[in-house]
Formats: C-alpha cells, structure tokens, sequence
C-alpha cells in the first residue's frame, strides 16, 4: 500500500491460532507476511498464542520452530513465574536464550494470574539496563503512566493502544522518541491506526525526524537480562 | 443497548439515528442486529483498532450508512483515520465514509 511509505519493526505481534479466535483473526507465517507488505513493517518481534493460551514452555519452543529462517522475525518468550513453571528452572532458561537468540520476553500477569505490582519496581531500581515496555496501554493509564516514566528511564511504551489526543507530543516533550516503539497488537488490531497515528504527529510536530526512532527499524534492539524471576528486555544491538 | 437502539428506530421510523462506536465491544453483534433498520446509522471510532471492523461495518449494513467519527478530543482522530486508511476501502468508499455520507445525512437526503 503506497501510503505506509516508512519502513517500521513491529514491536507487538501474535503468531498462531488462540484459544479463542474472533472474525478467523489469526496469523500463520505467510498471513503474517501478507500484512507485513501491506504495511510496509519490515521486522516483527513475536510471541506465540500457544505461550500464551496453552503452556509457556511448549508455546515458546514451538515459536522458535515455526519462525525457524524467517530472519525478519525476531522471537519473544512468554514467561512465568518459576515457581508455577517448575520446567523452567533460571539457568536452564538463561542457556536456552542464549541458544535460541531471545533477546525479549514478555509477561501476562493478569492474563496468568500472577502479581507484578511492587516486585516490578525494585527490579527496575535494581536492573537499569533492564528495558521494560509496557503494552496493550490506553488512554487511561495516562496520569500514572507519566510519573512512572519520570522515575524510571528503564520504561517505555508500546503504541498500539496509547492514543489520546496529544499522547505522542507530550511523551515526546518529556522524554523523547526513545521511550516509545511502534507495535501494532495483530492480529486483534489494524496496523493502519497506529502507524497513522504516528506518521500524523511525526510530520506535524518533527521536521528533524528525531522522532522516526518511535518506528525505525532499527528501534527494537532487544537484549535479555537475567532478574532471578523475572526477565525482560535491555538495549543492545541485534547481532 | 443495540436492542434499545432499533426499538426506537422502530417506533420512531423518521428519525435518523447514529450508534456510537458500532455498539463498543460488541460490535460485530450490533450490526447483525441494526442491519435490518435502515435508519440506523453506525460510527466506527473506537480506542481499540479490531481488524476488519471498518470492512465488516460496510459489508452488513451497507455503505451509505457508515459515518467516519473520531471521539476527539478523547483520542486522536489520526488513530481512527488509520482505521479507515488500513482497513481495504476502496477510494469511493473512503470518501463516503470520511464526508459524503455525512452530508448526505445531515442535509436530509439518503432517506431511510
């Protein structure tokens, strides 16, 4: 499509049938790519519904195996806890990303029922390196979400669902185009709203293009840091 | 709410009326169900971009009966027009989603 001229990683991306799926919104491999020409996103970061709905440790694996010489698609791990995942013991994990090249993983604390809150914030003081990105946000979280960002320059957003009316300036104002990443949530969400939504106060607000960074694609250089229970994502360059 | 919705379009068959958001979440059931109510219009902005709900919206109701609405100042209308944008219209159709449906509404024609 002519009109998603700038190239962007996609930094929120489901691949595979879920549990329950709605209107056959669902993503094998070559839908994924069909809507990745679309919307000229040249680079996913993916987790799989099977990490999500089925079990963590069988859905990760099985991610790595449907991705296998797709090099635009760049895997994320679902974790748990370990003491609810007694398969996944820390240094059997830590090994398997450093075989497997994962380099993100991503939470669902309320989707598995486990507490985040409190935890999160002394790993965050404790692990600067550590990059957190909070997803599937809205216009609501605004008032603590500012204040979190203030506190912790380790924090960043994901897109897809920040969308007020000058959501993007006023995070850019304070913090920069570093703090956030383009992700469009597919397949539950269109692409076109996010990337439009962005492509609009880039070119109103940012004639330097500073703020291409939010969707660049090189805006998702992703690392891993080990945190005991925990592990999320630092800046380091993709190899 | 959608079932309110046509009955006051029932007893009220000369009034316009416009269902905010497609019904919000239930979206998908709320055209089934305003899909027979020609008098019922539907407004596809929402704070959550589903896939396919711009397509969907004119593939059951029918294109003269989609408006384009924003929900500004509450969300940025760029997000809803990328809705629109991304969402496989063809030109015609986006210019009788983002204007000419509305003014046709407003200025008394595309009667019901």
């Amino acid at each position: 499509m002519a009109q998603w001229m700038r190239e962007y990683f996609d930094f929120s991306v489901m691949l595979g049938k879920p549990t329950v799926v709605f209107l056959d919104n669902w993503l094998d491999i070559d839908k994924l790519k069909q809507e990745m020409e679309q919307f000229n996103i040249k680079n996913s970061l993916v987790y799989h519904s099977y990490s999500k709905d089925y079990d963590a440790f069988f859905g990760n694996r099985y991610l790595i195996e449907e991705i296998n010489g797709q090099t635009n698609l760049y895997p994320c791990w679902t974790l748990l806890p370990f003491d609810i995942s007694p398969l996944n013991n820390p240094q059997d994990l830590y090994e398997d990303f450093k075989k497997y090249n994962i380099r993100s993983v991503r939470l669902f604390p309320e989707y598995h029922n486990f507490l985040l809150e409190g935890e999160i914030f002394s790993i965050l003081r404790s692990h600067p390196n550590l990059r957190l990105v909070l997803v599937e946000l809205t216009y609501h979280n605004s008032r603590n979400l500012f204040p979190l960002l203030k506190d912790y320059p380790n924090v960043s957003i994901e897109l897809s669902g920040y969308i007020p009316f000058l959501g993007i300036e006023g995070i850019y104002k304070r913090f920069r185009a570093e703090r956030m990443f383009f992700g469009s949530d597919l397949p539950l969400k269109s692409p076109g709203a996010t990337i439009f939504y962005i492509d609009s106060r880039v070119a109103i607000n940012d004639k330097n293009s500073q703020n291409s960074r939010v969707f660049c694609k090189y805006s998702s250089y992703l690392s891993y840091s080990y945190l005991g229970n925990i592990y999320g994502l630092s800046t380091c360059p993709i190899s | 709410m959608a079932y309110q919705l046509v009955q006051l379009a029932k007893n009220f068959p000369n009034v316009k009326f416009i269902m905010g958001h497609t019904g919000g979440d239930v979206w998908f059931d709320c055209l089934e169900i305003v899909k027979p109510y020609s008098n019922i219009y539907v407004e596809p902005c929402s704070s959550y971009a589903d896939r396919d709900k711009l397509r969907l919206s004119i593939d059951t109701v029918g294109l003269e009966r989609v408006l384009f609405g924003s929900d500004f100042t509450l969300i940025n209308p760029a997000f809803v027009i990328g809705m629109v944008e991304g969402g496989n219209l063809t030109k015609k159709e986006k210019n009788a989603v983002y204007f000419e449906n509305a003014i046709k509404l407003l200025k008394g024609g595309n009667d019901a």
